[in-house]
């Protein structure tokens, strides 16, 4: 594959040798595979011939050889690939990633940094919103997880989208200067990132940073770092995907008593249904599971005292983080302030840390740097 | 360079109360007001970032502040921690400032006599239960007079973003309360790239297609990607999009718009109109209109049915299942279908349909809970914000496939086949 056909960035129709494609056969079970001719892929449905894949369009159904069971080979999305990816590290999400792309402006043609790289899951995301006039710088500071990315972005086409760099940015800075339009940080004291992350902005305009962090101790300490260095509108969210199960149920009537016995009559439905199995495993939690129906909804086909009702799926996957994002402004040449003006900002903030001494939130707080503030010269 | 305020853009004000506007730089010679907090001049806000505060001069000129900047008061945290509230009773006589007194200096402050800062810091030095408070709530207290008598303002960019979350907290209806975390998935779980050819259909002002313009644009660069859009009446009703700064002729190339009742063509459309025998000069240019219109319809038609398109993303008003059974042939296989809606009842039907039918894979329905907390600058502390936005809606997802001959399998419910038994068929 070529970087200016790389299936992350353009879709494609028809798969070919070579193809990253994504094998599905349920949500919870997929794999990325790439379409070589005469390989096989073996899986508890049987074995599928690549060569049979190939020639096919994307999205196409494909039969085992014995015609056990048939899987479908899916076009490659950064969504996919965050599902399927090796993990290296823990990754971010679609919820995640989905909010964070937007609350950092990405679109195409946006220069980011990030760190660190991890399993490259976000990565993909980036390139994919960006491309093809956009760049992704992305360090991290683990080796081998920076090689085997390497390998990927050729494999996957994105060479010339995203850059990346072997580089421990908490200690060494991103050595970045007039770059970025937005940075993402998901690393263990982003507040050490900082400074740096500053100095990679673009100069005269507004630039967007997110820090994402498990902790609310980290949290607050990179709060403090951002304002320190000038940036405002921080803002921290947290968000979490409910998904709902969605399910036809027998209503079950209030028991009854048998006029003849005596006996209870819990008016049970006598057939046991077909899905009963799969929703006793799910409904562990000491309730006795409700009767799931097998209907021919297609026809919208309800039978007396079925109901079709959702709830929310009890657990779900996510990296639960908070999500704090900022904007910064870096002077340049095109600054409307003047040097002057600059220089009693300057001294300003400078008396102010000295009557703070001893109360860093407000420390912080005084700093400013694009302000000429008429009351303290 | 993008992110710099021009002459002719939209900018949306965010008013020292947290109230917005949209203005519209028309020309530099403009004088633009904000009711109480003053008016400037259009000229002193051009050539300036935007996403960042500004502060009202005098002259009308502005000044580029920063944005936490507060009035000069030093609040010691250690020295405020054994306040309380113990001692705090409702009086009107804590103010030491008459109303008159007020209203005068308010009045100095916006004709430009005064500064607003040296206003707030009388109001703070006069109020008599300020030096009781805790650091937080002096904090606070500052930051509520800020909002009354504060002229600085942000110039907030009309992107999607901002836009989004303007008429979310103002006007949801318009947008049918789209959150931006809801915005954002759309387009994620729509898997948009620059050059997708995506098929849409907007009842939520335009939001949707402001959206996706931006992730599909650069400057005035073509990259390839276009948009086609289903109107719900006879015109688009994007205004939305109207507020956005896209470079002029843009929109135009990207986005192609057919009214939902034109997908097929009506009998008079499909076969030539006769030329009316009549030398009227009107009747020639109405007859000319309609050809031209129906050669218009005919071509976009033609357009919509050839397209195989890169995904389908609805955020329609009409019913989900019907809108998905009409658009899903136009759709190429193993891309996305997403939908919108704030009824999670109206997506259920479409929801059971995907999962029984052979041509879609993976359907979900879901919805995001987001919270927003405050985070610990400006001496404030952390904790999650009063107001919170119970619901931004739910998103079913499914991928559309090509299920060829294993189209049969597949409706036949055998076990020994890996995609029946793992589809919960419901």
């Amino acid at each position: 594959m070529t970087a200016e056909k790389s299936l992350f960035t353009s879709y494609s129709k028809t798969i070919q040798d070579g193809d990253l494609v994504i094998a599905y056969v349920n949500p919870l079970d997929m794999s990325a595979i790439h379409v070589k001719k005469d390989a096989v892929l073996n899986n508890k449905y049987g074995a599928f011939l690549h060569n049979n894949i190939i020639g096919k369009p994307f999205g196409a159904r494909v039969e085992s050889v014995k015609g056990n069971g048939h899987i479908a080979f899916l076009h490659p999305s950064p969504e996919l690939w965050t599902q399927t990816l090796p993990h290296r590290t823990q990754i971010l999400y679609m919820p995640d990633i989905a909010l964070v792309s937007e609350m950092l402006d990405l679109k195409p043609g946006a220069v980011v940094v990030e760190s660190g790289t991890g399993s490259g899951s976000f990565s993909h995301s980036i390139a994919r919103t960006i491309a093809p006039v956009g760049k992704l710088h992305t360090f991290e500071y683990h080796e081998e997880r920076v090689l085997k990315f390497k390998d990927e972005l050729v494999a996957h086409g994105l060479e010339s989208i995203v850059e990346v760099n072997h580089r421990n940015v908490c200690s060494d800075g991103f050595g970045l200067e007039d770059v970025a339009d937005a940075v993402f940080l998901d690393l263990p004291s982003p507040w050490e990132a900082i400074a740096s992350a500053k100095q990679a902005f673009k100069k005269g305009k507004v630039g967007r940073i997110c820090s994402f962090s498990p902790a609310i101790e980290q949290v607050q300490k990179t709060c403090l770092e951002m304002e320190k260095n000038g940036f405002y509108d921080v803002r921290m969210f947290e968000t979490l995907i409910r998904r709902q199960d969605i399910k036809t149920i027998q209503k079950r009537p209030l028991p009854t008593r048998d006029v003849v016995t005596g006996h209870t009559n819990n008016n049970k439905s006598k057939k046991k249904p077909l899905a009963a199995d799969e929703e006793k495993e799910k409904d562990n939690n000491g309730e006795e599971a409700d009767v799931v129906v097998e209907s021919d909804q297609a026809n919208g086909a309800l039978k007396e005292g079925q109901v079709i009702v959702s709830k929310t799926v009890a657990r779900v996957a996510g990296h639960t983080s908070f999500l704090v994002f900022a904007s910064v402004f870096v002077e340049g040449d095109k600054a409307v302030v003047t040097a002057d003006a600059k220089t009693v900002a300057e001294t300003a903030m400078d008396l102010e840390d000295g009557s703070n001494a001893g109360d860093e939130s407000n420390a912080g707080k005084r700093k400013r740097s694009m302000t000429d503030d008429g009351q303290k010269s | 360079m993008a992110g710099i305020i021009e002459e002719g853009h939209k900018v949306l004000i965010r008013m020292p109360s947290n109230n917005c506007k949209i203005i519209h730089l028309k020309s530099a010679n403009l004088k633009i007001t904000l009711g109480k907090f003053g008016q400037f001049n259009a000229a002193s806000l051009i050539g300036r970032p935007f996403n960042a505060a500004y502060d009202i001069l005098p002259s009308g000129e502005l000044e580029m502040v920063d944005p936490t900047e507060s009035i000069d008061i030093t609040i010691d945290a250690e020295e405020d921690a054994g306040n309380n509230n113990s001692y705090l009773v409702a009086r009107t006589d804590s103010q030491k400032l008459s109303k008159e007194d007020i209203e005068q200096r308010k009045q100095e402050a916006l004709d430009g006599h005064l500064d607003s800062k040296a206003l707030i810091k009388d109001l703070v030095e006069n109020s008599t239960s300020f030096e009781g408070k805790t650091a937080f709530a002096k904090q606070k207290y500052i930051r509520r007079k800020e909002r009354k008598f504060s002229k600085k303002f942000e110039a907030l960019e009309p992107s999607a973003r901002n836009l989004c979350e303007y008429y979310f907290t103002t006007k949801p209806q318009k947008t049918r309360g789209v959150r931006i975390d809801t915005l954002s998935q759309l387009m994620c779980l729509g898997n948009v790239m620059a050059n997708s050819n995506i098929l849409i259909s907007d009842s939520v002002g335009g939001l949707l297609v402001g959206g996706l313009l931006e992730r599909m644009t650069f400057g005035d660069m073509d990259l390839g990607g276009r948009l086609f859009a289903l109107l719900d009446g006879d015109t688009s009703n994007f205004d939305v999009v109207k507020d956005m700064n896209f470079k002029e002729g843009v929109v135009d190339r990207v986005l192609d718009t057919l009214p939902w009742t034109r997908i097929d063509p009506s009998s008079h459309e499909v076969e030539p109109l006769p030329t009316p025998d009549s030398t009227d000069e009107a009747v020639l240019l109405r007859h000319a209109k309609r050809v031209e219109s129906i050669a218009k319809a005919n071509a976009l038609r033609a357009k919509l049915s050839e397209a195989a398109f890169d995904g389908l993303i609805l955020a329609s008003q009409f019913d989900p299942l019907e809108t998905i059974e009409r658009l899903a042939k136009y759709v190429g296989y193993s891309r996305p279908v997403v939908v919108f809606s704030q009824y999670k009842e109206t997506l259920v039907p479409a929801y059971l349909m995907m999962r029984a039918s052979p041509d879609y894979l993976n359907a979900q329905i879901s919805e995001t809970m987001t919270r927003e907390y405050q985070v610990p600058v400006s001496g404030l502390g952390t904790h999650p914000f009063m107001q919170a936005s119970g619901s931004g809606g739910f998103i079913l997802t499914a991928t559309r496939v090509f299920a060829g001959d294993c189209a049969a399998a597949s409706n036949n419910t055998s076990n020994k086949h890996a995609q029946p038994t793992k589809r919960r068929k419901l």
